[in-house]
C-alpha cells in the first residue's frame, strides 16, 4: 500500500505527491511504496545510476517491474501476456506529451525530458545505448522529475487552467477516454481539503516543513504528474 | 505466389548465369550436396516457429538448434476461418470484420495507435469506428499509413531491429532508418530495405552509400549494419540478416537452404560428431566442438557474402577470406573475417548461394531473400513484434500459419507489398485482433454505467 497521511502528522507536499502517485501507480500494481519513495529520491538527483535494465534491448527484465495480467489463450497465434510492464518507446512518450500540449518535442518545456532521454529509456546504438522500456524505480523517478517543468509550465496551465475542474479533460486527452468516477476519486480527494490558494500559492515545495498544507500550485503539479505518469499514459 | 526472383530482377538473372559459370569454372560444383535434388519437392516457404532468439546463440552458431522448419505449407488456414475459402478466393477483408463491435474496434485501435502513429485516436477516426463498427478498422489503418508519423514509426522499428541509430565520427548509423523511413513515406516495395541501390540522408534524399562496395543491398550494405554485426567468420552478419528479414535460424530446412558439401568447408566446420572434430581449438573451447556441419554448411553460404567487408564495414576487394595465422580463429588479415571455404580461390570470392540460387554478391542475395515468401511473412511478424511490444523471443513463437495467411493476402493484391501494406494486412487480420481482444478479457461495456470508460457519453452514435 502507499503511505497514507495521518491527521497527527500531516504530510509534506512531497509525501502528498507520493501518496497521489502511489494511488495511481500502485493502483495498477506497479510498485511497492518503498520503491516509489526511492524513485522520489532518485528524481531529485540528476546523476542517477542506471542500475537495472541496462543493456537490454527493451525486453522485459527481471527487475522491479511487475506482472501484468490478461487472459491466456494457449491456441492464440501469438502471446500478448507479459510478465512485466513495458513502456512506450521514449520518442512515443515524448511525442504524446508534445501532442497533448500542442508543442513540438523540441520545445523548451521538454528540455528536462530531453536531457534525461537515455535515463528514460531512449536509445543511441552508435553509443551502445540500448532501449530500455522497463518501468523501473529509477526510470519512474526520472520521468516524474522530467514532468515537473512540463506540469508547472504556462503552456499546461493555459490548456488546463484549473484542477480539479479541468482534470477530466486532461485525463481524456491523455488516455483517450473520459475518466471513470473511480479514476477521478483520488484526485478529487487531493483537492477536497484545499487551502485558500491566496495564502500559499508560491509553488515552492517546502518539503521539510512539518505542517505544510499543499498550495494550489503543488496540488496542480501533483495531479498533473500523476495523470501523466500513470500506466494508461506511459505503458503499452 | 510472387514471381520468381529471376523474373523480377533482370540483374539477378544475369547474376545467376554469371554465378553458375564462375562456380563451374572454379570447380565448386561439389559445394552442394545432392540433398537439393533428392526427394526434394518444393522448398519450404514458411518461417519456423522459433524457440530461441539468435542473439542468445554463441558465435559458433552450433547452439542454434530447435529452429528448423515446421512443415511448411503454401497457405495455412488459421483458426479464425477467415482465410481463403474452398474456392481459393481470399476472404473478404471487410466482411470478416463485421463480428467486431465498435467498442472492440475502439479498444483495439486505441491500444495500438501509439505504436503505429504515435498518438491516440482522432475524433474523425472515432467517428469512423462508431459508424462502421468493426469495418472501421480498415479505413483507420489506411489513414494511419498515410499519416506523417508512420514513416517515423517504420524508422524506429528498423532502428531497433537492426540496433542501428545515431552517429559516430566515422559512421552514420542513421542510414538504415533513413532508408526505412523513405520506403514507408514513398510507399515503395518493402523489399527495397535489402535491395535498394542507394542510401538516404537525414533529409530523405538519395546519397551514395558508405561502404565503398561496387553494389548496394539496402541496409545490408551500410556500415551501420556491418559494424554492428561484425564477428568472426561473419557469422553474426549472416545470422542477423537471415533472422531479421526472413525469420530463419540455423540450421534451417535443407531443402530451402541446401548445405555446402563437407569437403568444401574448412576442417573445423565439417564435424558432425566429437570424434570428427580434428581442430584442436574447436575441441577445446570454440563453439560446441561438434555438430558444426549442421549449421555451418548453411552458415558458410551466407557468411561468404560478407567476406569482402572488414570489421569497419568497408569494402576491401583484396580480401582473401583466409585465416590470419597470427590472430584468433575466424579472423583474416586487415580486420577482415575468414571464409568457410577451404579452397583459397573460393574463399576470396563473394560468389555463393542463397536458398539454392547462386548469387554473385550481397546485392543479388538481397533480391533472393526479399523475393522469398518468408520475407513478407517475417515482415508481418516484425510488425506484430513492434506493434504489440513483444520481445524478439516472444514474437518468434508466432504461429507460422497466421504469417502465411497474411502474406498470401498481400500477394493477392500486390507482388511487391509496401510496409504500409504489410502493416494494414497484419493489423486488420482477425486472428491478430482476436489475440488483442482475448488478452484484454474486459467485461462487456455497460452503456448505462457512467463509470465505464467505454460508455463515452460524448462519443458520436
Amino acid at each position: 500500500m502507499a503511505p497514507q497521511p495521518s491527521d497527527e502528522n500531516p504530510p509534506t507536499p512531497t509525501v502528498r505527491l507520493l501518496c497521489i502517485l502511489g494511488l495511481t501507480l500502485l493502483g495498477a500494481g506497479c510498485q511497492s511504496s518503498d520503491d516509489v519513495a526511492t524513485s522520489e529520491v532518485d528524481a531529485t538527483t540528476t546523476a542517477a545510476t542506471e542500475d537495472e535494465g541496462t543493456g537490454s534491448t527493451g525486453e522485459a527484465s527481471d527487475g522491479d517491474a511487475t506482472t501484468t495480467t490478461g487472459a491466456v489463450d494457449d491456441d492464440a497465434p501469438f502471446d500478448l501476456e507479459r510478465e512485466n510492464i513495458r513502456l512506450y518507446p521514449y520518442a512515443i512518450r515524448l511525442g504524446r506529451l508534445a501532442l497533448l500540449l500542442d508543442r513540438p518535442p523540441e520545445d523548451p518545456i521538454f528540455a528536462e525530458m530531453q536531457a534525461r532521454r537515455y535515463e528514460l529509456g531512449d536509445y543511441d546504438f552508435s553509443q551502445n545505448i540500448n532501449p530500455d522500456l522497463t518501468w523501473s524505480t529509477t526510470r519512474m523517478g526520472h520521468w516524474i522529475a522530467a514532468l515537473r517543468p512540463v506540469c508547472s509550465s504556462a503552456v499546461m496551465k493555459e490548456r488546463y487552467p484549473e484542477f480539479p475542474q479541468d482534470l477530466p479533460e486532461l485525463m481524456h486527452d491523455a488516455y483517450g477516454y473520459p475518466p471513470s468516477s473511480a479514476e477521478l476519486e483520488p484526485y478529487l480527494g487531493l483537492f477536497a481539503d484545499a487551502e485558500d490558494p491566496a495564502e500559499n500559492d508560491d509553488g515552492v515545495d517546502k518539503g521539510t516543513t512539518p505542517v505544510d498544507p499543499m498550495s494550489a500550485a503543488v496540488r496542480y503539479e501533483t495531479a498533473c504528474i500523476a495523470v501523466l505518469s500513470s500506466l494508461e499514459f506511459v505503458a503499452q | 505466389m510472387r514471381p520468381s526472383a529471376t523474373a523480377r530482377v533482370p540483374l539477378l538473372g544475369l547474376g545467376l548465369g554469371l554465378g553458375l559459370g564462375l562456380f563451374l569454372g572454379l570447380g565448386l560444383t561439389a559445394c552442394y550436396t545432392g540433398d537439393q535434388s533428392e526427394g526434394a519437392s518444393t522448398p519450404s516457404t514458411t518461417i519456423a516457429t522459433d524457440t530461441a532468439s539468435p542473439d542468445s546463440a554463441t558465435e559458433s552458431g552450433a547452439t542454434e538448434s530447435g529452429a528448423t522448419e515446421s512443415g511448411a505449407t503454401e497457405s495455412g488456414a488459421t483458426e479464425s476461418g477467415a482465410t481463403a475459402g474452398d474456392d481459393g478466393e481470399p476472404a473478404d477483408p471487410l466482411a470478416e470484420l463485421d463480428r467486431y463491435s465498435a467498442d472492440d474496434a475502439r479498444a483495439y485501435l486505441g491500444s495500438i495507435a501509439p505504436m503505429v502513429v504515435g498518438r491516440l485516436l482522432t475524433d474523425a477516426e472515432l467517428n469512423l469506428i462508431d459508424y462502421f463498427g468493426g469495418r472501421g478498422i480498415v479505413p483507420v489503418l489506411d489513414g494511419w499509413i498515410e499519416d506523417a508519423a508512420f514513416p517515423e514509426t517504420v524508422r524506429m522499428m528498423i532502428q531497433v531491429k537492426l540496433h542501428a541509430s545515431g552517429m559516430t565520427d566515422t559512421i552514420d548509423f542513421e542510414l538504415p532508418g533513413n532508408l526505412a523511413a523513405q520506403i514507408a513515406r514513398d510507399d515503395l516495395p518493402f523489399a527495397e530495405i535489402i535491395t535498394a541501390d542507394r542510401c538516404v540522408d537525414g533529409a530523405g534524399a538519395d546519397i551514395e552509400c558508405d561502404t565503398g562496395a561496387p553494389y548496394n543491398a539496402g541496409v545490408l550494405t551500410t556500415r551501420a549494419y556491418l559494424t554492428a554485426n561484425a564477428s568472426r567468420f561473419n557469422l553474426q552478419r549472416a545470422r542477423r540478416m537471415m533472422y531479421i528479414f526472413n525469420c530463419l535460424l540455423y540450421p534451417m530446412d535443407t531443402v530451402l537452404q541446401p548445405p555446402l558439401a563437407k569437403d568444401s568447408l574448412i576442417p573445423m566446420f565439417r564435424a558432425l560428431t566429437p570424434e570428427e572434430q580434428t581442430v584442436e581449438e574447436a575441441k577445446s573451447g570454440f563453439g560446441n566442438g561438434f555438430a558444426c556441419y549442421n549449421c555451418h554448411s548453411q552458415f558458410g553460404a551466407h557468411a561468404q557474402l560478407f567476406v569482402k567487408f572488414d570489421q569497419q564495414g568497408l569494402y576491401r576487394p583484396e580480401a582473401t577470406g583466409l585465416q590470419d595465422p597470427e590472430d584468433e580463429l575466424g579472423r583474416s588479415t586487415g580486420g577482415l573475417f575468414v571464409s568457410h571455404f577451404v579452397d583459397s580461390i573460393a574463399a576470396e570470392q563473394e560468389l555463393s548461394q542463397v536458398f539454392g540460387e547462386p548469387v554473385a554478391n550481397l546485392a543479388e542475395a538481397g533480391e533472393v531473400l526479399s523475393s522469398h515468401p518468408t520475407f513478407t511473412q517475417c515482415s508481418a511478424r516484425n510488425v506484430i513484434e513492434w506493434t504489440f511490444g513483444l520481445t524478439e523471443a516472444d514474437a518468434a513463437t508466432t504461429d507460422p500459419a497466421l504469417l502465411v495467411d497474411i502474406a498470401d493476402r498481400l500477394f493477392a493484391e500486390s507482388v511487391e507489398p509496401s510496409i504500409g501494406d504489410i502493416f494494414r494486412a497484419t493489423l486488420t487480420h482477425p486472428d491478430v485482433i482476436d489475440v488483442f481482444l482475448d488478452s484484454t478479457s474486459a467485461p462487456a461495456s455497460d452503456p448505462n454505467d457512467p463509470s465505464d470508460p467505454l460508455s463515452d457519453p460524448g462519443a458520436p452514435q
